[in-house]
């Protein structure tokens, strides 16, 4: 029996269907950012606003 | 050896292909991160103040919210600013006296209770209010003026200051394009001010003298890239923060101001003679205020002009309008600094400038009639007396003593104005 053959598919569709089994590769980066946003906020919570430093000016 | 049916070719060919994919999907990644981080920061103003920086690479100045009339304007919720925003106690509904200016009106480096409005105020014994804002200069403060006035005022007291008030008020009108009601610069001025600009930006110039920052690409990272705001405010959030006592060794140990001058020769100068010590920033400063560059010679039109306008619309609500002079530290310690030279040929030619400056504004507004109180004298006395009016380290705002001579000078200008 032949064995069934794939259809033929584009670069694009092959993209997505990388990203659709691969989320971590592009989830992660956007998590990892905002999870580290809030850990920034958290360790410079309550710190030097006033300092403003314009002395210059 | 290949195999007939192509297949050994085909899995390094997928493999690539995986690899590309990977990196494709990591940058895509990256992109929604840095879409989702601008959008926070436009809407969220504790991610803004975190990821955001004003031009000189600071971190954004919570006192500062903006302004579509002004560009910025004081920030009602700063804790020492009244509902306006200004930094009074109060926002008096009524004031025998405003005073219009910048931080050295606005008394960057003192209290609010000792920045000279408010020792004029108390001087005067009449309610004096401060409208002082750091950045201001005269073109801002003509946009300001209808709200000066409506506090029915007797005497308005605009206060321009040479050290960067010409580079303001040429940002206000000709790149903020804010603030146009006083005509343009004749054609071959704007051609001259074109043909400088088209050389070198006069914006960056004076924030890289002011504050390091950044140009080229690496400037445009720095503040439009929010995520390298945030790899920035990573590295701020764990750098070592000194304490308030080194903070304040900072600002008063000579020792340690003079070893920053000395590691940093183009940015400050160090002065000291038998009585005095101080730090000059004279690079910027001349820079601020070159008459010879078409841009700060507008900019000194554009603040002659608006404090002319200014007396003129004041004079119409039936006030009086005082102008003060307000000189850099620099020009105050121009005959010390004769005798126990410190600050080189930027130095001299900033006080040539300046020297400039002051004598044509003179001759500008007594021309049409304005009083002026000459922060100049005023400043230069306390130094006949042996008293310093500004602080040891780089700052160039007055300190309390300085403010006072300024209030005290007004106070005597007010006085002999009459009825």
């Amino acid at each position: 029996m032949a064995e069934p053959t794939r259809p033929p598919r584009g670069l694009l569709s092959d993209f997505r269907a990388f990203l659709a089994s691969h989320r971590l590769l592009w989830l992660g980066p956007v998590a990892l950012g905002l999870a580290w946003l809030v850990v920034l906020h958290l360790v410079t919570a309550g710190g030097s606003s006033a300092e403003t430093g314009y002395v210059l000016s | 050896m290949s195999s007939p049916d192509g297949a050994g070719g085909a899995r390094p060919r997928s493999r690539l292909r995986g690899l590309a994919f990977s990196v494709l999907a990591l940058g895509l990644g990256v992109v929604l991160l840095e879409l989702t981080l601008q959008g926070l920061s436009a809407f969220v103003p504790g991610v803004s103040g975190l990821l955001l920086v004003e031009g000189g690479g600071r971190p954004t100045d919570p006192r500062r919210i903006p302004d579509e009339r002004i560009g910025e304007r004081p920030n009602p919720d700063w804790f020492d600013h009244d509902a306006r925003g200004f930094r009074n106690d109060e926002a008096l509904e009524r004031a025998a006296v405003v005073a219009l200016g910048d931080s050295q009106t606005y008394g960057t480096g003192v209290d609010g209770a000792e920045a000279w409005p408010a020792v004029l105020g108390k001087g005067l014994g009449e309610p004096a209010y401060n409208m002082g804002f750091p950045g201001y200069g005269p073109a801002q403060m003509l946009l300001l003026l209808e709200d000066a006035l409506a506090l029915e005022p007797r005497v308005v007291v605009a206060a321009m200051y040479a050290g960067n008030d010409l580079y303001d008020a040429y940002k206000l009108v000709h790149v903020d394009r804010l603030g146009d009601a006083l005509g343009g610069p004749s054609e071959a001025e704007r051609a001259a001010i074109d043909a400088a600009e088209a050389e070198t930006s006069l914006v960056d110039s004076v924030m890289v003298a002011y504050a390091n920052r950044r140009v080229g690409l690496r400037g445009v990272l720095s503040r439009r890239c929010r995520i390298y705001g945030l790899l920035r405010a990573t590295q701020r959030a764990f750098e070592d923060k000194p304490d308030p006592a080194a903070r304040e060794a900072a600002r008063t140990d000579w020792g340690l101001l003079t070893a920053r001058a000395a590691a940093r020769p183009g940015r400050y100068a160090a002065f000291e003679d038998e009585r005095f010590k101080t730090l000059f920033t004279p690079g910027y400063r001349a820079l601020a205020v070159q008459l010879d560059d078409p841009r700060i010679r507008e900019g000194e039109r554009l603040c002659l002009e608006s404090i002319a306008r200014m007396a003129e619309l004041a004079s119409e609500a039936d006030a009086r309008l005082v102008a003060l002079f307000v000189p850099t530290k620099e020009y105050v310690f121009a005959e010390l600094e004769r005798e126990a030279p410190a600050g080189g040929e930027t130095y001299r030619k900033l006080v040539a400038d300046e020297e400039r400056l002051w004598s044509e504004a003179r001759a500008f507004l007594e021309e049409r009639d304005v009083a002026i109180a000459d922060g100049v004298r005023a400043l230069r006395a306390p130094l006949d007396r042996g008293e310093q009016p500004y602080p040891m380290d780089h700052d160039g705002h007055p300190n309390a003593l300085g403010q006072r001579a300024l209030a005290e000078e007004v106070q005597r200008v007010i006085e002999g104005l009459g009825d």
